[in-house]
């Protein structure tokens, strides 16, 4: 039995404010645009007040640890982007316990472009741990562990991402199956298995044929 | 991860607070963007409540959301919401202002224990249902509330 019915719900559920309002008042479009326009004025703001919040910090906790008075927080976030300073935003990550990594992107960058950007900077990161581990052997140990079970992730995103895609005709040609060696788990998270239609089946990871 | 889901009676006063109260209406729709977003980034829904000032705690686990951020002299309204985390729903109930202000409190009692009522008769049923034929036990996949 479904609760709509007694608590007169509206079939269906969103995943964000603003998919809901498009959704359901599309037949008033200024509305539609006006609340796009007041929360794309207000991304960052927002950002930082669900910082504060994640972090346990009142307003007035935040005013504290970033030497100004609690009005100075509550007008920050309920004002624009475009009234922030960088320190203020320097100022609540400090407080929330982050650090600041900003990211210079040419516009119009397409997200293929932006997938290729990532891929780019997690080979500078493995540069870095390899570089890092040196010959100590306790090292290398960890790092080859953690590449192995990095690379058991990274495959595992592709191919959901590949599974979720309806099926043309396109995917079975442009995908192979190979055999993946079992992760042992670290104190990362490691994503769960594939799941297999085939009981007993080996697990098997999927990669993009080049 | 979180969902919203709406009422029939927001839904119909919603569209009315718009032809109304447009500035006050973006910003309770603002509030609860920030609100919800707070929500999928993890925290608690009664952490979440205490740490915006655009919050106001109501009965029956209902939480208030008003227009703060509007500019000027704005009419005091409120959109009326209740988080479930355990089926990670926050539902928005009803939308107001301060002389309906008891009325929507009781609207907010009535949907949230019905809805209690509701959750409650679908667990006996799912018990009665585990007790004929057991069911598999989840795999990890199956966490709620999955942050992003």
């Amino acid at each position: 039995m479904s609760n709509a019915n007694q608590t007169n719900l509206v079939k269906g559920s969103h995943k964000n404010v603003m998919e809901m309002v498009r959704e359901h008042l599309s037949d008033d479009q200024e509305f539609v645009n006006e609340l796009a326009a007041h929360l794309k004025e207000r991304e960052m703001v927002k950002i930082l007040a669900v910082l504060r919040s994640r972090a346990n910090l009142s307003q007035k906790d935040m005013a504290l640890k970033t030497g100004c008075k609690q009005p100075r927080i509550s007008k920050l976030e309920s004002g624009v982007d475009d009234d922030i300073r960088f320190g203020d935003i320097l100022s609540y990550l400090k407080a929330t316990n982050h650090e600041v990594r900003i990211f210079f992107l040419p516009a119009g960058m397409t997200l293929a472009d932006e997938v290729k950007m990532h891929a780019s900077v997690i080979h500078r990161l493995f540069s870095r741990m390899v570089k890092l581990a040196g010959n100590d052997t306790a090292i290398v140990k960890g790092v080859a562990e953690f590449i192995e079970e990095a690379q058991h992730n990274l495959t595992r995103l592709t191919q959901i991402a590949a599974e979720s895609l309806p099926d043309c005709g396109q995917r079975a040609s442009r995908l192979v199956e190979v055999d993946a060696p079992q992760v042992k788990k670290s104190d990362d998270k490691v994503l769960p298995p594939a799941p297999t239609t085939d009981k007993g089946k080996k697990k098997k990871k999927t990669v993009t044929a080049s | 991860m979180w969902v919203l889901r709406f009422t029939e009676e927001y839904d119909r006063k919603l569209k009315q607070f718009i032809k109304k109260h447009p500035k006050e209406t973006t910003a309770m729709l603002s509030n609860l963007d920030t609100y919800f977003k707070t929500l999928i980034a993890g925290v608690k829904p009664l952490q979440a409540q205490s740490g915006h000032g655009f919050i106001h705690t109501e009965s029956h686990g209902a939480i208030a959301i008003d227009q703060k951020g509007t500019k000027g002299k704005p009419t005091q309204t409120r959109l009326y919401v209740y988080a479930d985390a355990d089926t990670c729903t926050l539902y928005l109930i009803t939308v107001g202002d301060k002389k309906t202000q008891s009325n929507d409190n009781s609207t907010c009692r009535e949907f949230i224990v019905s809805l209690r009522e509701q959750k409650q008769n679908d667990q006996n049923v799912a018990s009665v249902e585990e007790q004929e034929s057991p069911r598999p036990l989840p795999d990890e996949s199956d966490e709620q509330c999955e942050s992003d």
